[in-house]
């Protein structure tokens, strides 16, 4: 801001005029035009990935050093089952994605929450590779590649090879609820919106214990700001959990070249000593 | 949830063949088919490609490989249509009858139709949906998918690959048997892949759900086929993966050869066994509309380690209603642990006690079909 005032006193009103007669819009911002498919809607195709710590805590928080922490004689120290870990298991710290910052929970769901984190290990989704539900696929520490043409749109994941087929016609109220919901979308202008509904109750947010009930409703913008980033917002409605409708919003950035390449990580084989390993007939002492 | 069709490393070559479950066999370079040139103009899509886009399902009762009966005859007479068909209208039929409240599970048919035996007929006819129809190609009658070998079937196996898989078989055969571990059972199972070969390649129906819908970019098409929510991504142009690199599905690369979608698959994991193939497995595909809602679909398998021949066919997708629906597997997965832990159930007592006789139809700890 004050580099803003700094800026407009050195140039005056002169300077501005200028700037706007130039670019042909008076004093409103010039709009980042996309590249257009032949249907004339955005492209929004490629691999993309959010470059943030969201999916450890979708609010704001500083570093610490674990997911899983048990009482210490002087602090809580990481959790026996994670201590090997190391640095490598400790929480990289994060503005938050949460406009305004904090989750509007209500005082029964807040409890519920920290909870959660208390037995972050045992109930954590993504701990057993289970499918993430939106928003949180698009916030991983994985990409995803956005399939589009005239006729379909289909978002692929490469945690856990989560899948949503994106519908522009609405095939009415989702028929059981499902992990990753059903998909309908819109465009207005060059935004695409699409209503989520019919997620089950068992994906959180993050790995923080941040969680919803399955009424909940997530309705989801995502507009090109630059030739290589998408401005992501996601409404979340949920009643049941939250005391008002609340938003997060974050940059999704294009991978280019040799990274543009969405990779396998069908993670429910890395899960089995974790969920079987116990009924081997010999278990691994 | 026993091994069904699962089967271990692919029960087939290992003559445990469960019949009526297609596994998924193979193909060979199928012949010039009479409709190689199809008069039909395919519709193109905005990027000027073959329009291949939509939800396509491949459920039919001809299967991949050709009963004996028929011999090298590849197309069905009316009679056999008729007959094929109208039996299995009747055990769907059959299938819809109430049960009868009173029977207890051990009552049962031992065997309920459609590989289905004893405890396993819980997974009725409500479940399954393996298409009603004898598959056409080109309006024919088939009586397989394989039209190279002439007899419809996989060719021989090499000497060298009957013995791979013999030692494959004797090394797990015991541990898939007795449920010792996670990685000793299907792939179908551990919710891996489906059970059969629904994504592949090579695309093979199975019981149920056999629904894909595929979409395409400048640069890539993408097939989602609904068992396990399987993607698969065809990057179009470019070379393969390095030997190193095995994903699941294995990696495809893709072109346009006119009016058709050619897709050329390797680097397979050594898991995903393939009527007992090995890491040099390659698959060709080649999707062709050739009339309104149809897309011809054809295949060549070749592995100079495992067969004595590439071998192929081909079959037809038709369009289908959509959405295709979330396949959760993994998450619900509450047989693997019930089958590991039922068998460990079953080992305690076989030492505290002397052990019970077995039930007839019980699926044991075995597994054995």
């Amino acid at each position: 801001m004050f580099m803003g005032l700094k800026w407009m006193a050195a140039w005056g009103l002169a300077g501005l005029l200028a700037l706007a007669s130039a670019s042909g819009a008076l004093a409103a911002p010039q709009a980042f035009k996309p590249h257009h498919l032949p249907d004339g809607h955005p492209d929004f195709n490629g691999v993309w990935q959010a470059m943030n710590s969201a999916n450890y805590d979708i609010e704001p928080h500083t570093a610490r050093a674990a997911l899983a922490f048990r009482p210490g004689p002087v602090v809580p120290v990481p959790a026996k089952e994670v201590v090997a870990l190391g640095a490598v298991g400790a929480v990289p710290a994060g503005l938050g994605v949460v406009e305004g910052g904090e989750i509007p929970y209500t005082a029964a769901a807040k409890a519920q929450r920290d909870d959660n984190r208390a037995h972050y290990l045992e109930r954590d989704p993504e701990v057993k590779c289970y499918l993430p539900g939106v928003p949180r696929a698009n916030y991983m520490a994985l990409p995803f590649q956005i399939f589009q043409s005239a006729k379909e749109m289909l978002f692929a994941y490469e945690y856990a090879g989560a899948v949503r087929n994106i519908m522009f016609t609405n095939p009415g109220p989702a028929p059981i609820d499902s992990w990753m919901g059903q998909s309908v979308a819109h465009w207005e202008g060059d935004t695409l919106v699409v209503e989520v509904t019919g997620q089950n109750d068992s994906t959180w947010f993050d790995r923080a214990g941040n969680f919803h009930s399955a009424d909940m409703k997530v309705v989801e913008r995502y507009t090109l700001s630059d030739p290589d980033t998408i401005r992501y917002e996601a409404e979340i409605t949920d009643p049941a959990t939250f005391t008002r409708p609340w938003k997060i919003s974050m940059n999704l950035y294009r991978r280019k070249g040799e990274d543009a390449r969405l990779q396998q990580f069908k993670c429910v084989e890395f899960v089995e000593e974790l969920m079987y390993g116990q009924y081997r007939k010999e278990p691994l002492k | 949830m026993r091994p069904r069709l699962a089967a271990l490393m692919a029960a087939t070559m290992l003559s445990l063949t469960v019949t009526g479950l297609a596994i998924g066999p193979a193909l060979a370079d199928p012949a010039p088919p009479a409709n190689a040139a199809p008069a039909y103009a395919a519709p193109r899509n905005e990027f000027g490609q073959p329009d291949l886009q939509g939800i396509w399902t491949n459920a039919t009762l001809t299967e991949l490989e050709r009963p004996a009966e028929y011999g090298d005859r590849l197309v069905m007479t009316p009679q056999e249509v008729a007959k094929t068909e109208g039996a299995n209208a009747k055990a769907v039929a059959d299938g819809n009858a109430p049960t009868d409240p009173k029977l207890k599970v051990t009552d049962l048919p031992y065997d309920c139709g459609r590989g289905f035996k004893g405890v396993d007929c819980g997974y009725n006819a409500g479940w399954v949906d393996p298409g009603s129809t004898v598959m056409r190609v080109g309006g024919e009658p088939r009586t397989s998918f394989i039209t190279n070998p002439a007899n419809g079937r996989t060719p021989p196996l090499l000497p060298e690959a009957r013995q791979r898989l013999q030692a494959l078989y004797a090394r797990y055969r015991g541990a898939y048997e007795h449920a010792d571990n996670p990685e000793t059972r299907s792939l179908g199972e551990r919710c891996l892949l489906s059970f059969g070969n629904s994504a592949g390649p090579v695309m093979l129906p199975l019981l149920y759900n056999n629904n894909y819908q595929i979409v395409q970019t400048k640069d890539s098409v993408a097939i989602l086929v609904e068992m396990v929510h399987d993607v698969r991504i065809i990057r179009l142009g470019g070379t393969h993966l390095p030997a190193s690199m095995r994903p699941w599905l294995g990696d495809s690369v893709g072109h346009y050869e006119g009016q058709t979608l050619v897709v050329e698959t390797t680097n397979f994991p050594p898991q995903q066994n393939f009527h007992g193939s090995s890491e040099n497995l390659k698959v060709t595909e080649r999707f062709t509309r050739v009339a309104p809602g149809r897309i011809l679909y054809q295949f060549t398998v070749e592995d100079p380690t495992t067969w004595t021949q590439p071998w192929g066919g081909e079959y037809e997708f038709g369009a289908t209603k959509g959405p295709i629906y979330e396949y959760a597997c993994h998450e619900g997965n509450y047989a693997l642990k019930d089958i590991l832990a039922g068998a460990r159930a079953q080992e305690q007592q076989a030492t505290a006690t002397p052990p019970p006789a077995p039930m007839p139809g019980s699926a044991g700890g075995g597994g054995t079909q």
